[in-house]
């Protein structure tokens, strides 16, 4: 079963995603800011894909994604949720971004997104 | 006794076989049963020292194959004679060894016996281990042996010892005889030599044997002298002697000569042999003496007298020989030799004929036999001397007697030079006269107030002709112009005192009175005998114009200097000894006085040191140009300042001077110093600028996020909403409300979107990038994103789209044609809807046109539609921002926008023009 790090301060958020993407058979591991993610990052190696969200408390999206891309020299693939499609430009001058999704947008379309990253063939 | 009763006792009691069974189990000896060939029974202690586990284990085991081969013969025989009844008595035998199960080898005493049963015999065999015995054994024997070796090899060592101790004195006493008999040969030479002989010692100089001879030469005890030096017994009679005889000894290891004595006889001379003797590194003078003093005394009377006469020979002013009445030379002198070129050696024992200096043998010997007949001879020979020359000489000669014998002696003076004395008079004349008359200056000699001799150059330049010059009655001072006479009698006069005088300027009057600027040189000269002066003239009158006009050139260029705004300094040896006005000024000073004779490194700020250092160290390598430096100095007034110099060296005489140009550029470098100032409060201004840029643009960030963040939110619950109501039975409603809530929702996002996105574009807060965009390929995008819609909203679309490449922002035109297609849509007609959207370019610009058949827009309108929140009808979705946020968009990126509309319902055109190469400033 694909893992997704979920990375976002809001758990109403993040039970949205959950119902969506264990839909499509992905098991979530939560983290509500970016140092939350580290910590969690750090000791696991079964992540297969990140969703992050930008504006966080203790440590935003863009200074873990910078953690991830430089210091820890992770390439796992990194999809920014985020109601602000500025920030995926920012993020793209860091290192590479898989994607961007905006935060309102149907959760299916998501889904896909991740789906397509992960080579998951589609649901039936 | 008692025991063996007792036992007798308990055998009647415990008669029976149980147990004996039992006491042969429990036996601490290993009792082991076999028939000669298998084992047929073993007890427990048996089982234990085989490493057996039961009795199955050595049950039917050849008996013979748990001993150890060594033993395995003898055993069996002797087992056999037992076992055959050959003997009955049990036999015993120690530490043999045994083969355990595990291969392991035991030592065991054992004991065998005959049991007689059932009509058999066989064999018991009682085992004890014995290896712990022979193990102790073993390693008392190792250390007995380790033992018995140490003791060996001690006992060999001494024993060696003791040979070479015997051996070490034997051949000392071998030695010992030796040096008793060397010492005895030695004494017996020492006594028996006829000659005074010492040995001392050479370190300290102490004598350490003296002979008789010597005892009795110097009148003192052999007591008396050993122990002692010759300083302290005051033998030598010149104690500096010493020092110089050690010195030859340290260096040959040997002396010969002559040394003087104090003895009770009298001072005496000795003829001293000394050797140094190394023995062992100790170092010993072995010396002997001749007593030469009479003989030395005789020699000295007879030298002293030949002295005196040689002296005379040699110290004499001309070649002087000294012969034998045969001729042959027996001694000549230093002027000799030095007229002759040949050296004493060359001509002692040979007659001058033989060297060579005479040529003919007969004049010679004719000579000689004057010599015989008179005793005398007076004469002029010539002779060869040894270059080949012929010199002539005076020649006085006479016989005198030397010990004894008759010898000539010979004293010559040279002629030769006197001979040649008039030749080169007149060569000299010669010389003088050619050189006089060829020089391009006047000469002239002056003797006595006449002129005596005057060149040609004199006879054409002054117009006199030799006669008038040299006629008894001219007065020579008829050539010298007025203003100059006065000069040249007072020079006159300190020639006539025989005083030189130093070269000077004067004007000479002409015959035909032309007046000719003049130096002269003079020198006292003999001429004839008696005094003149020789004087040289040379006519320097082209000289003195020339000088005239270097005078008006440097006074003219010395005007300059003075003149010159800029610092002009010069220096030798880093001293000033030019300073201008300008340079006095700069440096602070009140006058010149204030510069010259100061350094150049007393107005050198400490940093500058080592760069003026390095240029004052180039320029006087030679005459050389440096380019332009800057210095920091420091003026008289202690102010420092900055300034710009050219330095140039050039020679002046065999020095070096050095030109220095300066020039004050401390407004420079204080307007340097303002801009760096500046600069640095225009970066401050500029990061406090970046700072309130970074601020901005979190605020912004943190503003849209709490704008869309919520709706957002709201979308999503929605999603979930539509999921959940999805089985009710009025879920048809319930869809209805919740996809009017979400287009709704989706509105407020894309309106906040917009003032949001202009908010930054306004305030500048996102940056255009400027980079190749092809407009085909945007707009395909663009179309792409809408395909869906156009298909939902039944719309066509035309394009006539030419491949187009412009400088710009791929981004920001993507928002653009997004906009502007999402307008054509949101405001197209119900049926057939259609838009066109064309890309072309027009003189030099990419002209990109939307033109739809849509609603349309009125005259009053159209006027607004650029207006920030206007909306042609209220009621139609859209914030009205995003025509405004595209207009802007296109004017940052260097363009136009453009919309026409033939009125309502006849649809809109939008045209966007864009620059080909991108915005231009």
């Amino acid at each position: 079963m694909k893992r997704i790090l979920v990375v976002e301060d809001d758990p109403d958020i993040q039970d949205f995603l959950e119902i969506f993407l264990t839909e499509r058979g992905y098991s979530l591991v939560r983290a509500f800011n970016g140092q939350d993610a580290i910590d969690q990052f750090g000791v696991r190696d079964d992540i297969d894909l990140i969703l992050l969200d930008m504006i966080m408390p203790v440590m935003d999206g863009e200074e873990f994604f910078r953690r991830l891309r430089q210091d820890m020299g992770s390439d796992v693939p990194v999809i920014l949720i985020s109601v602000n499609g500025a920030a995926a430009d920012r993020l793209r001058q860091i290192g590479p971004l898989q994607g961007f999704f905006r935060k309102g947008l149907e959760a299916e379309e998501l889904c896909d997104m991740v789906d397509s990253i992960l080579n998951t063939p589609p649901a039936p | 006794m008692d025991d063996d009763r007792s036992v007798r006792v308990g055998m009647d009691e415990f008669r029976g076989g149980d147990f004996f069974r039992e006491l042969v189990e429990r036996a601490s000896d290993a009792i082991i049963v076999h028939d000669t060939v298998r084992i047929l029974y073993a007890n427990q202690s048996a089982l234990d020292i085989f490493g057996a586990g039961s009795m199955a284990d050595l049950m039917d085991r050849e008996i013979w194959s748990l001993l150890h081969p060594d033993d395995r013969d003898i055993l069996r025989l002797r087992c056999r004679e037992l076992f055959a009844g050959e003997s009955d008595s049990p036999f015993h035998s120690d530490e043999r060894k045994i083969i355990a199960l595990d291969g392991r080898e035991i030592h065991v005493d054992g004991t065998a016996s005959v049991i007689p049963t059932g009509g058999r015999r066989l064999i018991a065999v009682h085992l004890r281990n014995a290896s712990q015995r022979v193990s102790a054994r073993e390693q008392q024997q190792r250390a007995q042996e380790k033992l018995e070796r140490e003791v060996t090899r001690r006992t060999a060592e001494t024993n060696r010892a003791a040979e070479e101790l015997w051996q070490e004195v034997q051949t000392r006493r071998e030695t010992e005889r030796r040096l008793k008999e060397s010492e005895e040969r030695f004494r017996a030479i020492f006594e028996l030599v006829n000659l005074p002989m010492t040995l001392s010692d050479m370190e300290d100089g102490r004598f350490l044997e003296v002979n008789s001879e010597f005892c009795r030469m110097m009148g003192l005890s052999r007591d008396r002298i050993i122990g002692r030096t010759l300083l302290e017994l005051q033998l030598f009679q010149d104690v500096g002697k010493i020092g110089e005889v050690l010195r030859v000894l340290e260096r040959d290891g040997r002396f010969t000569g002559e040394v003087r004595v104090r003895t009770p006889l009298g001072v005496r001379d000795f003829l001293e042999w000394v050797r140094v003797l190394d023995i062992n590194g100790r170092r010993f003078l072995l010396a002997a003496a001749i007593d030469v003093t009479d003989s030395r005394r005789a020699e000295e009377a007879l030298r002293k007298s030949e002295d005196r006469f040689r002296t005379l020979l040699g110290n004499a002013p001309i070649p002087m020989s000294l012969s034998t009445m045969d001729g042959v030379m027996v001694e000549v002198n230093d002027e000799f030799s030095a007229v002759t070129g040949y050296t004493r050696e060359e001509v002692l024992g040979r007659t001058p004929v033989e060297v060579g200096l005479s040529g003919d043998t007969e004049r010679f010997q004719q000579l000689l036999d004057v010599f015989a007949r008179e005793g005398k001879f007076e004469g002029e020979p010539t002779y060869t001397m040894k270059n080949g020359t012929s010199r002539s000489f005076v020649g006085r000669g006479t016989v005198l007697r030397l010990n004894g014998e008759p010898h000539i002696l010979v004293g010559m003076m040279d002629i030769t030079e006197r001979r040649g004395m008039e030749e080169r008079l007149r060569e000299s004349e010669e010389r003088f006269r050619t050189l006089a008359e060829e020089l391009p200056a006047m000469v002239f000699i002056n003797q006595g107030g006449r002129v005596v001799y005057a060149n040609h150059k004199s006879v054409t330049s002054m117009g006199y002709t030799m006669e008038e010059f040299t006629a008894p009655g001219f007065d020579f001072m008829s050539l010298i112009a007025p203003e100059s006479r006065e000069a040249v009698r007072v020079n006159f006069a300190r020639h006539s005192r025989g005083q030189d005088v130093a070269p000077y300027d004067y004007r000479l009057l002409t015959r035909d009175g032309q007046y000719l600027d003049a130096i002269i040189h003079t020198r006292l000269i003999s001429y004839g005998g008696r005094p003149a002066i020789l004087g040289i003239v040379t006519d320097i009158s082209e000289l003195k114009k020339a000088q005239r006009a270097v005078l008006q050139s440097e006074e003219n260029l010395r005007r300059i200097v003075e003149a010159s705004p800029l610092g002009i300094l010069v220096h030798e040896d880093g001293v000033f000894v030019t300073a201008n006005p300008a340079s006095v000024a700069l440096l602070r000073g009140r006058s010149e006085l204030d510069i010259l004779g100061r350094t150049v490194w007393s107005f050198v700020a400490p940093d500058f040191v080592p760069l003026v250092h390095d240029r004052y160290k180039d320029l006087h390598q030679g005459p050389r140009s440096l380019k332009a430096a800057e210095y920091r100095i420091v003026l008289l007034d202690g102010t420092i300042t900055d300034v710009e110099m050219i330095s140039q060296s050039f020679p002046v005489g065999d020095r070096l001077r050095v030109l220095t140009i300066m020039r004050d550029i401390s407004d420079r470098k204080a307007a340097e110093q303002a801009m760096i100032i500046a600069r640095e409060v225009l970066e401050r201004q500029n990061e406090e600028l970046r700072r309130l840029d970074r601020i901005r643009e979190t605020i912004i960030r943190d503003v849209s996020h709490e704008l869309k963040t919520p709706i957002a939110k709201q979308q999503m619950q929605l999603q979930l909403l539509k999921r959940l109501v999805g089985s009710w039975d009025r879920a048809a409603e319930c869809e209805t409300v919740i996809r009017i809530m979400r287009e709704s929702l989706g509105r407020q996002e894309a309106a906040i979107r917009n003032i949001l996105d202009l908010a930054q574009l306004e305030s500048g807060g996102r940056q255009y990038r400027h980079e190749p965009v092809s407009l085909a390929e945007s707009l395909r995008e663009v179309l792409a994103e809408f395909q869906q819609i156009f298909r939902v909203q039944r719309v066509k679309v035309g394009t006539a789209i030419e491949e187009v490449e412009v400088m710009s922002d791929r981004q920001m035109l993507w928002h653009v044609f997004s906009n502007l297609v999402s307008n054509a849509v949101k405001f197209r007609r119900d049926i057939g809807a259609r838009v066109d959207i064309g890309v072309t370019v027009r003189e030099g610009e990419a002209v990109i046109s939307f033109a739809d058949n849509g609603i349309g827009l009125s005259p009053e309108a159209l006027e607004r539609v650029f207006d920030r929140f206007y909306k042609a009808n209220p009621a139609s979705e859209g914030s009205g921002i995003g025509l405004s946020l595209v207009k802007k968009v296109v004017e940052d990126l260097g363009g136009r926008i453009n919309v026409t509309s033939e009125g309502e319902r006849r649809g809109t055109t939008v045209t966007v023009t864009l620059p080909l190469r991108g915005r231009t400033a």
